[in-house]
Parts: structure tokens; C-alpha cells; sequence
């Protein structure tokens, strides 16, 4: 059973994609922007969500998983284990860095998700006065990242700014180490 | 049953330094200096593969490195064969452990294709088309003429090349005839039909100007073809390549080869018609399918409706290929050719090439669909794995209305073979619904479990990919969710279906992934679920989540339970906002809470059922069916009475009441040979009993009626009504499994008399009675677990008994135990009740020991002597301990008791049976220390017991005995000597360690009185007899403490170690256990030289001492080891100034020992150690010359000489 899955998933290039961060980081309005969805109606997310994305001649499955929930269960299944990670920061909150910062290394440090690969979004590019990618970039302490192989964009899920490029680096990514033959 | 730990993520980890590990091992395995080598080590290459062999779990892990290191072994490959192609490397001084070059490197790639798969690896393979020729010529040449004369000399045969090697080298060749040229450029020759007679393809009419290249490529293939091993594949491959060229179909090859295996395969129809054998048969069929999935149409069509018509007659004719389809191999091949064959024909352009009309495909679809429908309920898995991969490719080809009827016979044949059981009763109360629940499995009872598990799946493989229509999912759903509960038992009641739920499981899976939240909500549930009652605001989503969570909690199967989890995650991610408390619910069953089966049926289960009634109900009526207190291990129906006692926790009074009610109904409903499920219901209801939902309850002083509305008229005999109508010979019966029934039983009264207890509830006299009743009747058994229940019930019996009964209920007991000794078989449920209920016939308080105790006692103790029985002896003890010490009691008459039991060293032909004794006998001194009732008497006796078991060989003896010091040290101020062995954590491989035995020693520095000997007596066990490991650990740490020791003065002194020695000699001269070892552990203190230290100090009469001793230990002893010991020692004694005359002359009697090994031994010893310097060179040569094993009489001559001259060198 599971190896007949896992050949299909091979076979029709699935992902397994978790989309993290802290609350009103803006990853639902994100995952809505992708999927061509309404944005006005976005509501805080309890739980999670799970969407496919159909990108590239991949699938990704997006596990859009709400902020403010412990995340352990949603790590690895029976049927599938993680296989990238997108972390959203909201770019406008420099108060809360810090806790961004902790949850993140903490993420990092779970075995289930080893092997994942990072793309840290920096969301809400679009407002003035938000921090840049340097800034984020040292505050969340990226360069010390050694277990995951990492990048960092700017993104706005309002206009839609480099979310197509976070997710062609994902499968860039996949293609680069999971569907090499 | 429990889910195994992660192995894949242990993998990832370590992969890493596997994957350098391999990257430094590789070139240096196969080049020396850069070029390559002849012969590689097998160990190297063993090593290699073992590097390799981890990633089979995560074949992606490899990916990276594969370019790197494919290319390395096949460069080494290419090279070696340019130089050898000839000849296979052939050495007359060929090494055992050396493997070929080529032999290794294809091992090394098979594994990788194993791995990874040959489709990957033999991509990295070098394709120069020069390489053909060379290839071809190396295989030939090495499969003629390959003889290894290093190998085995004796049978210099021809070793052919191995299979890995044929394999690796035909899939080779299968790459390079990828080549885009013509065949003809690369090669010299053409050859017409005549050349290739020589090749012993006979029956082979080959067309004209066919290169010679081709020609041989095709030799081999067929040669291989019907070989039985792996490299049948590779030259199928092989084949199918060289077929498929279009210069070959060009000259017309293509068309010969295809026409040739056809008839190869149908030849029976010959009048000389001979069968091909299974493998040919085999590697045709999978080269036919090969052809066609991968010629071009113009070259296959043609073919396909005459390969299409010789397949089905094969796959039709049991009688003339039985051989074949009868094999999971055959069978497959043949599933794999109609599947290729169908998805052809489906296919308009190769329709309209081949000319294949309408008719002929719908035919070839309907037989193959019907055949595969059919294949699905093969015994073995692998045939039903293909059929249903084939079933639902051929599916998703079709129109949209034909897969619907393909679906709708897949749910057809699901309803085959189903009993037809309605339940009778329309009423919907919910005891209905549980006689419906068996009902419903009842009816399964004679489906196929394996055709079960081959629909279930190929339905789970179309709903992966969405091809069901909408309107067919009701159906659908059905079918899964009563998949989702599928089991059977075979005859010897083996669970059978695991596979059946978990296709089930994927099903749900791929349905609640495919398909929107609204048309699955669409969906009328109350078509779905069989027993709808009231919820009308149910919904589909809503019923899958709850089997999904029941499943999660329940299932035996560790991955079934986590296959829920995870389409429970997909149903609730996918359709938010559906399921009530949907996100606590996934967070509760998570893929790492239900991995361990404990855990998910009482931890999870309960948190499950407290996020909605409805989780409750079916997490509770799942309980009592065959998941929970049906399963077939006792071990798991314990867990599940435990997790019903759990779910009763959450909900109120009423439907705690319920919940007898219903568990008494199932009880009802079973049939006396239900002897399991009954022990399940039975602790169910005893943890019902005991659960926490009643605490309030407590001391109320609730009046009968408040009871009767709480509980139910008559409740204790409603309860025990359950129990008490049970026939004797259900206690008794051997095939009645009396043990489960007497256990549960017994768990029953006990919880029940407990719960009385607490409620102030009063008992009749008939529910005393059936309780005694059960309790008299399960008291002779003699398994730990019911003895425990059993002895449980009688504590709760007793304190509910006024004194009187108590009274006579002992007297009636000790009856038993004292006057019947015959009569009762195993006293053992005896022996325990009665220590259990000792504290409570105290009789007046405060007076010491009443006289029932007294008789409690005594009885106990009766058992604890040497005529009784091993196992009664234990069990005497264990009441003493559990019963009597726990209760605070001690009397001279158990030390004594104890003390005797310390030093049982009974034997018997199961070996030292006395340690069960000693190891119960260490607990109960245990018990006494934790409760401090021993007095400084009773602890000088059996202290120094302790440490003597501290020391001795057996490790848990040693072990329980140093927890039994530890426990005591506790209690002593940590100047105390025992202080020692409060710092170290208890651990059992500790107690066979150095250090251990170091700490111990420290102990013979103590002032504590009477402790040395047996201290010293029980290491000396170890370091004389004990297995080698501890041998060597006891007795390091002895030759240490000794030589640590100061000669003289200063506290204890290597002097009073040697007057030690010579007292545990003296006091054991008689006992062989412990004498031969001390001997052995003297001369080995002699051997490091620490003995000799005191040879002043000890003084003459000492040592002289000792040597009498041990004159005395082996006088007329017959004992080999004793006397072999024995003279070891002499020897030592021997270097002592003061007495080496004695034990020269002792030696030199020896000489004349009836046991001519004796002599001989005696004659080393003196020749090695015991001449002095001036004797050496006459004594030894008449030493050496002398044939010690002739007779006494010839030999007395010599040893007056010797002895003449030796003892008068004085």
C-alpha cells in the first residue's frame, strides 16, 4: 500500500508543502492569491487547510496551517512526510521578530522535518515602511541555518509579487533534489 | 501490533555519512594505483553493499550521489574489459575471500538496481556503441570458459558466470543496442541463415543479411530466456530492444522473433508439442508484453489480436497451462500482457494500423476486464496487486460509461458470497445496534478475504485518480467503510484482513483528497450508514470521520491506525468546517499518539470521545466488537476493559448505566464456547466498576433508593448473575481456556466487592456466596495472573466477611493447604489468598498475632521447606512477602524461614531451580528491610546471606540481591559501609561489571560482623565458576583488591584475607559447589603473585594449615576438577619458603595417583614451577622422559629417585 503511493507520488510529482508562521502572517490570503481565490474574504485560520496547486507539471499539496495552533500533528502522515517548507513573515511586524525568530529555530530542529526545504516569505512587501530581505534575513538569523537548504523572497499576497518565483524555486528545488530521474 | 519507530527518518539522518563512506570505499575497491584491479576482498565489497543496502527504504536519498557513482564502477567495468575480454581473469593463487573484478562490480550494480531500479541505474551505464562488440565478445567468451582452478581445487568445474554478472551484462547490452545507427555499420559480418546452425537456435529461420552482431545479441537473449533467474529480465529487456529497432524490422528479424516465441509458446498444439518450460513460458509472456508497450505501432499491430487470442486461450486453459497460470510468476505475466494488450487496443491509431474492428476490442475488453475481476481474488498478493493496477489503468482509458459499469461489477462482485442476515428487530434502541454490528460481520464471514482486499483496492487506485463518477460514491462509500471494519478469523483464529482495511483506509483517503467538500456532502448519508438513528443533520464527511477515528483508536494494525490518522488529516484539511470539532480531533489522533496500540485505545480513544457524544458512542460500541474485547490476545482485551473504564469517566451516571446494560446484553448474546470475548465483557464491566465516575458516589450513605435509581434494583446480583450461572467445567475444561474465566471472574467480584465497599452497599447472602463460589473455584489454578486476581477477590471478600466467616473461611483453607497436601494439586492460589488476606483476621488490635495469623503462618511456613515442591516453595514465599512482611509481621520462625530459603541451592534437571527460591526469598528480606522489621539479630542472619547472593553467578540473583543492599543502604546515614552502593542506577548489565565487584570487596573492609565469609564465598563462585565474562570481571577486581591489600596491620590485612580463605575452604570441604571454585580462585591468587606477599607474615602454621586442607578437600576424591584445582594450588603453595618442601613431596605422591591424568598434570607442575635450581637439569630430563600415564607400579621406581633427590636438597 504505502509503496504503491510512493510510486505514484513519484510518478505524478507531488509535494507535500507546509505553510507556516505566526498568526496574520498572511498565509491563507497567500495560498488564495496563488489558487485565483477571493482575497477580501480571508478570516483567521483555525487549523489548517489542505490545497492543491497544480504548478509546473507538479502537485503541490499545500498544508496552509493556521498560526496560533501546536503543529506536531501535521509534520508527516502515514501517507506522506513534508517535503518543503514555507515559512511566512509579516514583514510589517518587527515587534514580534523575536517570537518569529524562536518558532522557527524550534521548527528547525524537528527530525520529522528534515530533508525539507526552506522558503522564507517576507510578506506584505506592498505596505511602506516594511523591513527589507537584509533585515529579516539577520533578525531571524538565516545565515545560521545549516540543516536545511534555505532562500528568502520578498512577496506580496495582496498583488501577487514573487509568489509565483517562491513556488518555482519549491519545485526548482524538488526537481533538484526528490524527481531527479 | 504496535507501529515500528520511524526508520526513515533515522535513515535521513545517518545517510549522509553513509553516502561519503561509500565515496571513499569505491574507487579504492576497484583500482589500485589507478588501474583496475583483478580480484577485489569479499569482505570490502560485503562492506560496500552493506553501506548500500540501508537506502532500499529511501531509494531518493541516492539519487544525488548515483552520478557519481555508477560512472566509477563503470568505468572500471569498461576497463577491465578491454584488457580481459578474452578470458575470464584466471590466478593459481586466487584467495578465498577474492571475488573477480566483473563478478563484484555487477554485484555491487545489481544491489544498486535493486535499489533504485534498473531503469535508473543502467541509464548511467557507458553507451559508446563501440563498446557492443567488446561486450558481446567478453560475455560470450566468459560464459564458455570460465574456470576458476583457485576456487575449489577439488572439483576443478566450470564456473559459469554468476547471475548478477548475466544480468548486469545482458541489461548492459540492452542499453547499448539503444544505439541510433544500423547494426549493420557496427559490424564486420552478415550472415545468412546457415551461420547460425552453429549458434543452436535451430528451429530458427533467420531472414537474409542480418548482421552478425544482431545475430549473436540475439543468441543470447534467447538463451537466457528461459533461465530461471534474475537475468531472465535483463534479456527479455534485451530482446524487446533489439526487436524493436527499425533496421531490424526493416530486415524482417522483428516479425521472425515475435513469430518464433509465439509458436515457442503454443507449441503444444504440435504433434511433438512439448510445453515450454514455466521460465521460458514466463520470459516470453513478459518479452510479448515488452514489444508491445514499447514497438512502434507499425511494427506491433499487426501482432496484437493473434498475441491478444494465445495469451486468453493460455489464460483460460487451466488444464494444458495450470503450470503456468497456477504460478504467482506466470499469472502475472499474463495479467501484465492483457493489460498492455487492452490499453493497446483502446488506443484509435493503433486500432485503425492493426485494423482491429469495434467488435474484437470490446471482446478483448470485456474477457480481459472479466479476467482481471476474477485475478483479483488470487491467494497471492502479488497477482492481486496487478490485476487491480491493471484493472484501473484500463479503467481510466475508458469512456466515461464503461468505467462506470467496470466500477459497478467491482461492487457487484463485493456482494457476492455476502450472507444475507438482516437483523430481525426494527426497533433502533442501541443494544440492536451492537447485535447489528455482528451481525454485519457475521455475513462477511465467508466473502474472500483476499478478492475482498483486491477489489477494495483497485476501487481505492480509481478514486485516487477521480474516475468514479459522483453518482456512484454512495455505493462506493459503503463498500469502504464496511471494508474499513473487515476481519475474519481463520480456523486456529489467526485475525485475517488487515490488507482489506487498509486498502479501505487509502480509499477514503484518495475519495475525501479527490473529490469537493460538496459533492461529498451531496451524498445521502442515510443510503451509507446502515443504522441511522435520529442525527438526521449527519453528514457523509461527518460519518467517515468518525470510522476514521475509531479506526485510528482501535485498529490492531499499527499502520491501519496511522492510515486513519492520516485520511482523517485529509478529510478535515480538505473540507473545512465540516466535522464538529475537527482540529482538536486531528491533533488527538496524530500520527505519533497512535502508533503504539496502548496508547490509541486508552489514552487517545478517551480524548477522542471527549470532543464530541458522537466519537463516544462509536468509540465505544467499536469497543465491544471484535477491535476491542474481541480481540483474539488477551493482552489487548485487558486494555480495552481498561479503556472503557476510561470513556465511562467522561459521561454522566445515565449512560453509565447504559453501559452496563449494553455490555450485559452482548454477554447475553454469547455462546458458551465464546470463552474470550466473555473474558473481555467480564473486565469491562469489572473496569466500568471500578471507575472513577462512581467517586462521588462515595460514603454518601445514599439510601436504597437512591442507590436503585443510580445503579439498578438488585444491582450486585444483576452484576453477579453474570458470573455466578457459570458452569464448573468452565474453570476446569482445558479447552475451555479456564484460566481467562476464572481471571475475569475473579476481577469481576473483586471490583465489585471494592465498589460495595465504598458505596456502603449491602450484599445478600447468596451474592457472598456466588462470590466464594467463584473464588473457590478459581483458586487452583496456578498461572500468575488469576492467582493475582484470585487472591485480590479474597482481600476484597475478607473485608467485607464479618470475623466469623473470615474465621472459618481460613480454617477451611488451611484445611486444605495442611491435612490435604495430596489432595490439592497446586496450592499455589492457596498459598497467595491466604497471604492476602492475613492482615485482615488480626483479631483484636494491638495483641500481636491472633490466632488465625498464627495458623496463616504456620501453614505458609509448612511450605517453605525442602520436601516441598520447587514452584510451592516459591509461592510460599511470595504470600509471605505479599501477605505477612507487607503487613508489617515478622516472627523468628520466617527469619529462620528466610534464611533457609537464602541458601536453597536446589537442583534438579532443569538446573539450580533453588535460585527461583533464593531470588523470591531476597525479595521478601527486601520487603522486611523497607518496612524496617527486622531486628539487629535477625539482620546479622541474613545479611551476610545478602551479600553471599551479591556475589554469586547467576546475574539476576546478584542483581535482585544488590537491590535488596541498595534498598537497605537507603536506610542507613551515609557513613554506613552499605553507603557504597547508593550511588550507581540499577542496571542489570551493572552486577556483571568491575566496578561491581570492586564495590562489593570494599564491603570485606566493613566492620559489619559475620559478612566476609559469605561475601567471600559468593565472589569466589563467580571468579571460580562463573561464565567467562563475569569470570574475567570478578576476578580482575579480586586480583586488584588483593594486591591493594597491606600485608600486615592497618585494619583488615592480606593476612586475615588468608585466614579467610583457609575458613571458607574449611567450612565447605564437604560442599562442592562452593570448594572447587575457591581452589581455582586460590591458585589464580597465586598465579598474579599476590599470595606470596604474605608468605612471612602468615607464618608457617598458616600456610601448613592451608595445605592440609586442601590434602583433605581432594582425599579419595575422584573428582577431576577438584583434584586438577587442587594440585593448581599445591603448586602455589609451593613458592611459599616455609612449606615447599610439603607440597613438593605432596606433588610428588601425587605422581603415584591412580589417575594417570593426575600424574601427568602433578609431573608438569613440578617440571615447570617446583625445581629448585640446583636439581634442574637431572630431575627434568627424567621428567620429561617418563610416560606418566603408564601404570603406578612401573613408575614407583622413579619417584623414590626423584623423590630422593628433591626432598633431600633440604
Amino acid at each position: 500500500m504505502l509503496s504503491i503511493l510512493r510510486k505514484a507520488r513519484l510518478k505524478d510529482k507531488e509535494l507535500r508543502v507546509l505553510m507556516l508562521g505566526l498568526d496574520n502572517a498572511g498565509k491563507t490570503t497567500i495560498v488564495k492569491r496563488i489558487m485565483g481565490e477571493d482575497i477580501n474574504t480571508v478570516s483567521p485560520t483555525l487549523g489548517f487547510i489542505i490545497k492543491t496547486i497544480d504548478f509546473d507539471g507538479y502537485k503541490l499539496n499545500i498544508w496552509d496551517v493556521g498560526g496560533q495552533k501546536t503543529l506536531r500533528s501535521y509534520w508527516r502522515n502515514y501517507f506522506e512526510k513534508t517535503d518543503a517548507l514555507i515559512w511566512v513573515v509579516d514583514a510589517t511586524d518587527r515587534l514580534r521578530m523575536d517570537d518569529c525568530r524562536e518558532e522557527l529555530a524550534g521548527l528547525l530542529l524537528e527530525e520529522r522535518l528534515m530533508g525539507a526545504s526552506l522558503l522564507v516569505l517576507a510578506n506584505k512587501v506592498d505596505v511602506v515602511g516594511c523591513m527589507n530581505e537584509g533585515e529579516i534575513r539577520e533578525r531571524l538569523q538565516l545565515d545560521a541555518i545549516r540543516t536545511h537548504n534555505w532562500t528568502i523572497l520578498r512577496c506580496s499576497a495582496l498583488d501577487g509579487l514573487n509568489l509565483r518565483e517562491g513556488l518555482s524555486w519549491v519545485v526548482q528545488d524538488a526537481k533538484d533534489r526528490l524527481f531527479l530521474y | 501490533m504496535d507501529a515500528s519507530d520511524d526508520r526513515d527518518v533515522k535513515l535521513q539522518r545517518a545517510s549522509a555519512d553513509l553516502l561519503s563512506d561509500i565515496e571513499r570505499r569505491l574507487p579504492k575497491l576497484l583500482r589500485k594505483d589507478g588501474s583496475v584491479r583483478q580480484y577485489v576482498r569479499h569482505g570490502s565489497l560485503q562492506k560496500l553493499i552493506d553501506l548500500l543496502e540501508p537506502f532500499q527504504e529511501m531509494p531518493q536519498l541516492l539519487d544525488p550521489k548515483l552520478a557519481t557513482f555508477v560512472p566509477v564502477i563503470v568505468d572500471a567495468f569498461v576497463d577491465f574489459l578491454i584488457l580481459h575480454k578474452g578470458s575470464y581473469p584466471k590466478s593459481d593463487k586466487v584467495k578465498n575471500d577474492a571475488i573477480p573484478l566483473p563478478r563484484a562490480i555487477c554485484r555491487l550494480l545489481y544491489v544498486l538496481c535493486k535499489i533504485r531500479g534498473e531503469k535508473v541505474i543502467s541509464r548511467f551505464f557507458d553507451h559508446r556503441p563501440n563498446l557492443l562488440e567488446p561486450m558481446l565478445a567478453a560475455f560470450e567468451a566468459w560464459g564458455k570458459q570460465t574456470r576458476l582452478t583457485g576456487e575449489d581445487d577439488s572439483h576443478p568445474a566450470i564456473v559459469r558466470l554468476t547471475w548478477e554478472e548475466k544480468y548486469i551484462m545482458l541489461l548492459w547490452l540492452s542499453q547499448l543496442l539503444l544505439a541510433p545507427f544500423d547494426l549493420a555499420n557496427l559490424s564486420s559480418a552478415v550472415v545468412t541463415a546457415q551461420s547460425l546452425e552453429g549458434h543452436g537456435i535451430v528451429s530458427f529461420k533467420l531472414p537474409d543479411n542480418v548482421p552478425y552482431i544482431a545475430v549473436r545479441t540475439l543468441t543470447l537473449a534467447l538463451e537466457h530466456l528461459p533461465s530461471a533467474g534474475k537475468e531472465r529480465e535483463s534479456a527479455k529487456t534485451l530482446l524487446v530492444r533489439l526487436t524493436v529497432r527499425p533496421d531490424m524490422n526493416k530486415l524482417g528479424l522483428s516479425e521472425c522473433v515475435i513469430r518464433w516465441v509465439m509458436e515457442t509458446l503454443t507449441s503444444r498444439g504440435d504433434s511433438s508439442g512439448t510445453n515450454p518450460s514455466l521460465y521460458e513460458a514466463v520470459g516470453i509472456l513478459s518479452f510479448l508484453a515488452g514489444v508491445l508497450a514499447a514497438g512502434e505501432k507499425g511494427i506491433v499491430s499487426p501482432f496484437i489480436v493473434p498475441i491478444y487470442r494465445s495469451a486468453f486461450a493460455i489464460a483460460t486453459d487451466d488444464k494444458s497451462y495450470g503450470y503456468l497460470t497456477g504460478s504467482a510468476l506466470g499469472k502475472r505475466m499474463i495479467i501484465k500482457l492483457l493489460r498492455t494488450i487492452a490499453i493497446l487496443t483502446l488506443r484509435p491509431e493503433t486500432r485503425s494500423a492493426g485494423g482491429i474492428s469495434e467488435e474484437t476490442v470490446s471482446s478483448i475488453l470485456e474477457d480481459t476486464i472479466d479476467y482481471l475481476l476474477t485475478s483479483l481474488a488470487a491467494a497471492d498478493t502479488p497477482i492481486r496487486f496487478a490485476a487491480s493496477k491493471a484493472l484501473s489503468q484500463i479503467t481510466l482509458q475508458l469512456d466515461s460509461d464503461m468505467a462506470a459499469e467496470v466500477v459497478e461489477a467491482i461492487l457487484g462482485s463485493l456482494n457476492e458470497d455476502v450472507l444475507a442476515m438482516e437483523a430481525t428487530s426494527s426497533s433502533n434502541s442501541a443494544n440492536d445496534d451492537l447485535l447489528r454490528q455482528r451481525t454485519m460481520r457475521k455475513s462477511l464471514a465467508t466473502v474472500n478475504p483476499g478478492r475482498w482486499h483486491g477489489l477494495v483496492l483497485s476501487l481505492a487506485q480509481l478514486l485516487l485518480r477521480r474516475s468514479p463518477p459522483q453518482s456512484q460514491l454512495p455505493e462506493i462509500l459503503k463498500v469502504l467503510m464496511n471494508a474499513l471494519t473487515f476481519e475474519q478469523r481463520s480456523a486456529t483464529g489467526v485475525s485475517v484482513g488487515a490488507n482489506v482495511r487498509d486498502a479501505a483506509c487509502f480509499g477514503i483517503w484518495a475519495v475525501v483528497r479527490g473529490y469537493s467538500t460538496q459533492q461529498l456532502l451531496a451524498i445521502d448519508v442515510k443510503s451509507i450508514v446502515r443504522s441511522l438513528n435520529s442525527q438526521s443533520d449527519m453528514t457523509v464527511l461527518h460519518a467517515l470521520a468518525i470510522e476514521l477515528v475509531v479506526s485510528g483508536c482501535l485498529d490492531p494494525s499499527g499502520n491501519i491506525r496511522r492510515g486513519s490518522s492520516a485520511a482523517l488529516q485529509e478529510l478535515i484539511g480538505r473540507h473545512p468546517d465540516t466535522i464538529i470539532n475537527g482540529i482538536p480531533l486531528v491533533q488527538v489522533v496524530d500520527y505519533h499518539a497512535v502508533a503504539l496500540r496502548s496508547r490509541a485505545l486508552t489514552q487517545v480513544a478517551s480524548d477522542a470521545s471527549r470532543l464530541g457524544k458522537v466519537y463516544w458512542e462509536a468509540l465505544f460500541r467499536a469497543m465491544l466488537d471484535w477491535r476491542g474485547i474481541g480481540s483474539p490476545d488477551e493482552v489487548s482485551r485487558r486494555m480495552t476493559a481498561k479503556a472503557i473504564g476510561l470513556l465511562s469517566e467522561i459521561i454522566d451516571g445515565t449512560t453509565a448505566k447504559r453501559m452496563f446494560a449494553d455490555i450485559t446484553s452482548v454477554l447475553g448474546a454469547l455462546r458458551s464456547t465464546e470463552v474470550e470475548e466473555r473474558h473481555g465483557l467480564l473486565l469491562a464491566l469489572a473496569s466500568l466498576l471500578d471507575s472513577a465516575i462512581w467517586q462521588k458516589y462515595n460514603d454518601q450513605n445514599l439510601s436504597d433508593a437512591e442507590l436503585s435509581s443510580l445503579l439498578g434494583r438488585d444491582f450486585p446480583s444483576q452484576i453477579l448473575s453474570q458470573v455466578s450461572a457459570l458452569p464448573e467445567n468452565d474453570f476446569v475444561a482445558f479447552s475451555r481456556r479456564p484460566e481467562l474465566t476464572a481471571e475475569a471472574s475473579c476481577v469481576l467480584v473483586s471490583s465489585l466487592l471494592r465498589r460495595c465497599q465504598l458505596l456502603q452497599l449491602s450484599l445478600s447472602d447468596e451474592d457472598f456466596g456466588a462470590c466464594l463460589r467463584i473464588i473457590s473455584l478459581s483458586l487452583p489454578r496456578s498461572d500468575e495472573v488469576t492467582i493475582t486476581s484470585t487472591s485480590t477477590a479474597a482481600r476484597n471478600l475478607f473485608s467485607v466477611l464479618n470475623s466469623q466467616r473470615r474465621s472459618d473461611l481460613v480454617r477451611q483453607w488451611i484445611d486444605l493447604l495442611v491435612n490435604g497436601k495430596k489432595s490439592v494439586v497446586t496450592p499455589s492460589g492457596h498459598l497467595a489468598s491466604l497471604g492476602a488476606v492475613f492482615a485482615l483476621v488480626s483479631g483484636d488490635r494491638g495483641e500481636g498475632l491472633s490466632k488465625d495469623q498464627n495458623d496463616i503462618l504456620n501453614a505458609i511456613l509448612s511450605y517453605c521447606t525442602e520436601n516441598i515442591a520447587v514452584e510451592f516453595r516459591v509461592a510460599a514465599l511470595q504470600s509471605l512477602r505479599n501477605g505477612v512482611i507487607k503487613s508489617k509481621t515478622i516472627t523468628s520462625a520466617i527469619v529462620d524461614a528466610l534464611q533457609a530459603s537464602l541458601r536453597d541451592y536446589s537442583v534438579d534437571q532443569r538446573g539450580d531451580v533453588g535460585s527461583w527460591v533464593r531470588l523470591e526469598a531476597v525479595d521478601a528480606v527486601c520487603e522486611a528491610w523497607k518496612h524496617q522489621l527486622l531486628s539487629d539479630a535477625a539482620q546479622r542472619l541474613l545479611l551476610p546471606e545478602v551479600c553471599r547472593l551479591a556475589g554469586e553467578k547467576l546475574d539476576k540473583v546478584r542483581y535482585r540481591a544488590w537491590l535488596c543492599l541498595r534498598e537497605l543502604a537507603a536506610l542507613h546515614s551515609s557513613t554506613h559501609a552499605l553507603s557504597l552502593f547508593n550511588c550507581s542506577s540499577p542496571d542489570l548489565a551493572y552486577v556483571s561489571t568491575e566496578t561491581y565487584f570492586s564495590q562489593l570487596l570494599q564491603l570485606l573492609l566493613s566492620d559489619i560482623c559475620g559478612l566476609r565469609l559469605p561475601l567471600l564465598e559468593g565472589i569466589f563462585i563467580s571468579a571460580g565458576g562463573g561464565y567467562e565474562s563475569l569470570l574475567r570481571a570478578s576476578r580482575n577486581s579480586l586480583a586488584k583488591f588483593v594486591y591493594e591489600l597491606s600485608v600486615e596491620g592497618g585494619g583488615y590485612n592480606l593476612v586475615e584475607f588468608c585466614k579467610d580463605i583457609n575458613q571458607v575452604i574449611k567450612t565447605n570441604l564437604s560442599n562442592d559447589r562452593v570448594l572447587i571454585p575457591s581452589l581455582d580462585v586460590v591458585s589464580y591468587l597465586f598465579d598474579t603473585g599476590s599470595l606470596q606477599r604474605a608468605s612471612e607474615a602468615r607464618g608457617e602454621t598458616g600456610w601448613r594449615a592451608l595445605l592440609s586442607l586442601v590434602q583433605k578437600a581432594h582425599y579419595k576424591s575422584t573428582n577431576m576438577p577438584k583434584l586438577s584445582a587442587a594440585i593448581q594450588v599445591y603448586a602455589g603453595l609451593g613458592e611459599i619458603p616455609a612449606i615447599k618442601q610439603e607440597s613438593l613431596s605432596k606433588l610428588l605422591s601425587l605422581l603415584l595417583h591412580p589417575f594417570p591424568l593426575v600424574r601427568n598434570m602433578a609431573a608438569e607442575i613440578i617440571f615447570t614451577t617446583l625445581l629448585p635450581d640446583s636439581q634442574v637439569n637431572t630431575c627434568s630430563a627424567e621428567l620429561q622422559r617418563t610416560n606418566w600415564s603408564a601404570s603406578p607400579k612401573e613408575l614407583k621406581e622413579r619417584v623414590n629417585k626423584l623423590r630422593a633427590a628433591l626432598i633431600e636438597t633440604r
